[in-house]
């Protein structure tokens, strides 16, 4: 409830009820006016031009009377006969009622006393014309001809009488025809008068409403407009009539507290930006906290995992070891199949691990790309694959995506996505010594769903799961953050993940990943080279017997430079080494190469990469003949280059056929530039 | 209060159309409308102006003058001014002439007149047009029932004189050969178109039917009296007035003796002379009051105390037509409009009005059905 801005203020509602009113009441008052005068105007001429045609009847049919009369008169002077008396009585009756509807017109005294006298005139001709036949029926010829002069004479002055009348009636028209212009006239003028002032008042009015309702709406507008840029300081004026100082007094007070309040949540707003701060800062670090507590639990398995293939290859290489001691002549064969194929298939076991774990390690950009899904839930399957057993548990995968799925996802979010649910499972089982984590993978047209159902206690508080930090496991046992990160990733990725409790125990948490649009093709499949590479032979024999390629390793780790001299000499290639990154630039500036394979990491100040961008500058040739094999992409310089050039990278631990068929590559393109000297 | 206006022959009479001047009224009100009530407004607020009753008469109005004084004399509850007229003529135009007169008087509710049918049906149109009651004391012509509704008289219509005569004319056994002689005005046309009307065909035999005119000349008269003296008639029947019958008794008499002459009730206000007086020894005529009843015997001496003679008729009804109108505004009536509903409701929604000549009761044409009487002409009036 709007109390009124102050008393004595006048109301604009009464205001304008009270100016439609007056104006309403003059424009009716004029137009009636106009109406009236002019409807009477056309009612007096039309009344007036009938009773000119009446009395112009009236008058002929008198004029006939009078002149059967006198024909009469005439006739009787000549044969004396009755009839003529009735004939001139008949038609004297006829002028007689003639004259008497003249009487009953509205006349003038002008008029009337000039119809008496026509009137009088006739009664003197009748009287003289019955003298006259009187006085012929009884034979007095004089004195009936004197009568009949008379009567002549009246009949003269009677039509003197008459065209006199006429003569005023026709006056009488033309006045009121001069009238009826001149009123007319009256009327034009008062008519162009009225819509002056018709135009006046719509003007009155228009300025008024513009003077006290556009204008302070103009100003309410534009204050409105300047508060919802920001201004505050905005207020309207007060005018004059009450609804709409009302309004300007509400709004000036609205924009006042408005300004109050944004001052207020200013300074809330910065409590709540410092509060944010340092929850993100706490934030940051209680997830390195999981982070670090996840990669503990999973460096464990890691190790295991290791420990295990490192066993075997030291198991076997002291057999082999002990087993030529013992025979001195080797059989090929059971070399390979006995010793060196199981040492082999251990190491590259070994391998697998550790570039599974670089490769979860890794900290990405959230860039989405089309990933299969089944790469990153095995390798988190085979990485806690170990703890399950060995606490007793186990972990159950099914397919039914047949391959067919590939996912949008940010690989490395995606495992550790699949590894938290994974560890939760895993805590909520491994008191009880048994029980199953059982994954299931589905596929629908636009989502795969992935399904892990456990066999623990559930979620206590299914509600606040994914609430971060919040965490029912004991004092040190996790953060809290796992399935808030897990929310938080699979939002990045525009899927959805669900937790519920089953309802035959246990908890179930589903995610739903939208499938990869089909431009996210898969990287595609390196064939296998053949591991072993035939030194002489064919038309690579008879193009490396023109000329052996040379080609320079840098590595600083003399077994591995030995190694790759070995790998290459089976190349038929003439292999330069270099224990750092100064020797090599003395042989690149001495020696024409045809590639370059480098380490990354090597001791001096100076890596693989500083190298790359030297033989960059100064060697320009060798741009494209230049190989990386570093044992970490997932730090720094190195990191871009391989996702820039994943061709020219070779991983450690790397084996013979890779290692080869990379090398082989690099040799057939085409040197680029010439070398500088 | 009370004036007497002098004779209008010299007055001016009003120009113009009076349809525009009508509409220029409107107009010229419209215009002024704020000057009327700056101005007429408080002056509506002071003492009502006094209602003026006019009164268009011959001799008649000494009638009309008694029946004011004796009001007066009784009381009236408001102002009442008269203005008295001298209209003796017959004529129409002179009648007119006093009308636009009387109307042009503000406050103006009545007029008492005039003193025959053709003047009071000239004046009658003046009246209506102004919403004044017009009273003819008596005016007998049958169109001036059709006057209008302002227009009343204290007589029947001619259709009963002329019935009133044509009994007299066939029983009085004066012989079949009758002269008829009559004005040629509304008066005389009227009646005598009743009077042939009334006969019985071939009861009576016309030697002369002759009209004349009012105020005639001697060479006119004379050719009448010829062919009156060669027509030799056993009565003659006079329909005019009775100065005109004054003026050509005489030679009537040289003419044709002493026949007897039947006269309608024009002669009833007529004077004589001592010369003449013998020649009216067998004139009879109408009269619209009976003189000789008891109930206007005190009335007859009021009159002659006043006046000095015998009241005639007409006299009499002035008298009782003037009582009318004064009894209808100390009833309250103050406009024409008034006076008129109070004279329709006599008999009706009030009692019928008690005149000396006998009761009032306007029937719808404005008329009272009164008795005529047939008297002589009584020397009382020498």
């Amino acid at each position: 409830m709007i109390e009124p801005v102050r008393p004595g203020r006048s109301s604009l509602r009464r205001r304008v009820l009270i100016g439609a009113l007056i104006t309403a009441a003059l424009l009716v008052m004029s137009l009636g006016v106009l109406i009236e005068l002019t409807s009477d105007m056309r009612g007096e001429v039309g009344a007036a031009t009938n009773e000119y045609i009446e009395e112009q009847q009236i008058a002929g049919r008198l004029q006939r009377a009078v002149t059967r009369q006198l024909i009469a008169a005439s006739f009787f002077g000549r044969s004396h006969r009755e009839a003529l008396i009735v004939e001139f009585r008949s038609a004297g009756d006829e002028a007689y009622q003639q004259i008497r509807q003249y009487l009953l017109l509205e006349l003038t005294p002008e008029e009337r006393l000039q119809l008496e006298a026509v009137k009088e005139q006739h009664a003197h001709l009748e009287v003289s014309a019955q003298e006259a036949f009187g006085l012929f029926a009884r034979g007095h010829e004089d004195d009936a001809r004197h009568a009949a002069d008379a009567m002549v004479e009246r009949s003269m002055t009677l039509q003197q009488a008459l065209d006199g009348f006429l003569a005023l009636r026709e006056r009488d028209v033309i006045s009121l025809r001069e009238r009826q212009a001149y009123v007319f006239r009256y009327l034009y003028i008062a008519a162009a008068a009225f819509a002056v002032l018709l135009l006046g008042a719509v003007f009155l009015v228009t300025r008024f409403f513009n003077r006290r309702v556009g204008a302070p709406l103009a100003e309410l507008v534009d204050a409105a407009g300047r508060i919802g840029r920001g201004d505050l300081d905005a207020r309207v004026g007060i005018g004059q009539d009450d609804e709409l100082a009302t309004v300007a007094v509400s709004f000036n007070r609205m924009a006042a507290r408005l300004a109050e309040g944004k001052v207020d949540l200013e300074q809330r707003n910065w409590q709540l930006r410092e509060a944010l701060e340092t929850l993100r800062t706490m934030q940051t670090e209680i997830i390195q906290s999981e982070k670090l507590s996840a990669m503990g639990r999973m460096m464990a398995g890691l190790a295991h995992e290791l420990n295990n293939p490192l066993a075997s290859v030291l198991g076997y290489m002291e057999l082999l070891s002990s087993h030529m001691d013992e025979h001195g002549q080797l059989d090929r064969d059971e070399i390979r199949r006995d010793y060196l194929q199981p040492v082999l298939a251990e190491a590259l076991r070994a391998r697998g691990l550790v570039r599974d774990f670089l490769q979860f390690s890794h900290q990405g950009a959230v860039g989405l790309t089309g990933i299969p899904l089944r790469d990153a839930l095995y390798m988190v399957v085979r990485l806690r694959a170990y703890s399950f057993e060995q606490t007793g548990l186990t972990i159950v995968t099914e397919d039914d995506c047949a391959g067919q799925d590939m996912v949008l996802a940010q690989p490395q979010r995606l495992e550790q996505i699949f590894l938290n649910i994974t560890n939760n499972a895993f805590d909520a089982m491994k008191a009880r010594g048994h029980g199953s984590l059982r994954i299931r993978v589905g596929c629908d047209d636009d989502f795969i769903t992935v399904t892990f159902e456990d066999d623990g206690a559930g979620f206590a508080q299914i509600d606040r799961v994914f609430e971060p930090f919040f965490s029912t496991k004991a004092v040190g046992a996790g953060t809290g953050l796992g399935l808030a990160i897990v929310h938080q990733y699979m939002e990045e990725f525009d899927g959805s993940v669900r937790a519920e409790n089953r309802v035959e125990g246990g908890a179930r948490v589903l995610l739903r990943l939208r499938r990869a649009p089909a431009d996210f093709s898969p990287p595609a499949v390196e064939p296998d080279l053949p591991v072993s590479i035939p030194v002489n032979g064919g038309a690579q024999a008879a193009h490396n017997e023109q000329r052996r390629p040379r080609i320079l390793v840098v590595e600083d780790e003399e077994p591995l430079r030995t190694l790759q001299k070995r790998f290459l000499t089976r190349l038929n290639a003439e292999v330069l080494l270099a224990a750092d990154v100064a020797e090599a630039k003395r042989i690149v500036q001495e020696t024409r190469l045809d590639l370059v394979i480098s380490d990354v990491r090597m001791p001096g100040g100076k890596n693989g990469v500083d190298f790359y961008y030297w033989i960059e500058a100064e060697q320009p040739y060798l741009r494209d003949r230049f190989l990386f094999v570093t044992g970490d992409i997932t730090d720094g310089e190195i990191a871009e280059f391989a996702e820039r050039r994943p061709d020219r990278v070779v991983l450690k631990p790397f084996i013979l056929k890779e290692y080869m068929a990379l090398v082989r590559r690099t040799l057939a393109t085409e040197l680029t530039n010439q070398r500088i000297d | 209060m009370q004036a007497m206006m002098p004779g209008f022959s010299g007055a001016a009479i009003p120009t113009g159309s009076v349809r525009h001047g009508l509409f220029a009224a409107r107009f010229r009100l419209l215009a002024r409308l704020a000057a009327f009530v700056m101005i007429v407004a408080p002056v509506a607020c002071s003492d009502a102006d006094p209602i003026v009753v006019g009164v268009a008469l011959g001799v008649e109005s000494r009638g009309a003058r008694l029946a004011y004084e004796d009001a007066m004399r009784n009381g009236l509850p408001i102002e009442i001014d008269t203005i008295f007229l001298q209209a003796s003529d017959n004529r129409a135009a002179p009648a007119i002439q006093a009308a636009e007169q009387l109307v042009s008087i503000p406050q103006m509710v009545a007029v008492i007149g005039h003193s025959n049918s053709a003047a009071s049906m000239a004046a009658a149109p003046i009246y209506n047009r102004h919403q004044i009651v017009q009273l003819a004391p008596h005016s007998t012509a049958v169109l001036y029932s059709e006057a209008g509704p302002y227009s009343y008289r204290m007589v029947s219509p001619d259709d009963r004189q002329g019935q009133f005569l044509a009994t007299h004319l066939t029983a009085a056994g004066h012989g079949r050969r009758a002269a008829l002689l009559y004005v040629n005005d509304d008066y005389g046309r009227s009646l005598r178109h009743e009077l042939l009307s009334a006969l019985t065909p071939g009861a009576i035999e016309w030697v002369i039917d002759a009209p004349h005119a009012e105020n005639t000349d001697s060479a006119s008269i004379a050719r009448t009296v010829t062919v009156l003296a060669e027509s030799k008639p056993q009565i003659i029947v006079w329909i005019g007035r009775g100065a005109q019958l004054t003026r050509i008794i005489p030679d009537i008499r040289k003419a044709v003796g002493n026949v007897p002459i039947l006269a309608g009730d024009g002669v009833a206000s007529a004077t004589r002379t001592v010369e003449t007086e013998t020649m009216w020894d067998s004139v009879r005529y109408v009269d619209l009051v009976d003189l000789e009843v008891p109930e206007l015997r005190e009335f007859r001496e009021h009159y002659r105390t006043r006046f000095g003679v015998e009241p005639t008729g007409p006299q009499v009804l002035a008298y009782d037509a003037m009582a009318a109108v004064l009894e209808a505004i100390r009833g309250g009536a103050r406009t024409g409009a008034d006076i008129r509903d109070y004279f329709d409701s006599f008999g009706r929604s009030r009692p019928v009005f008690p005149g000396i000549a006998g009761p009032v009761m306007f029937d719808q044409a404005g008329n009272v059905d009164r008795a005529y009487v047939l008297r002589y002409v009584p020397k009382a009036r020498l």
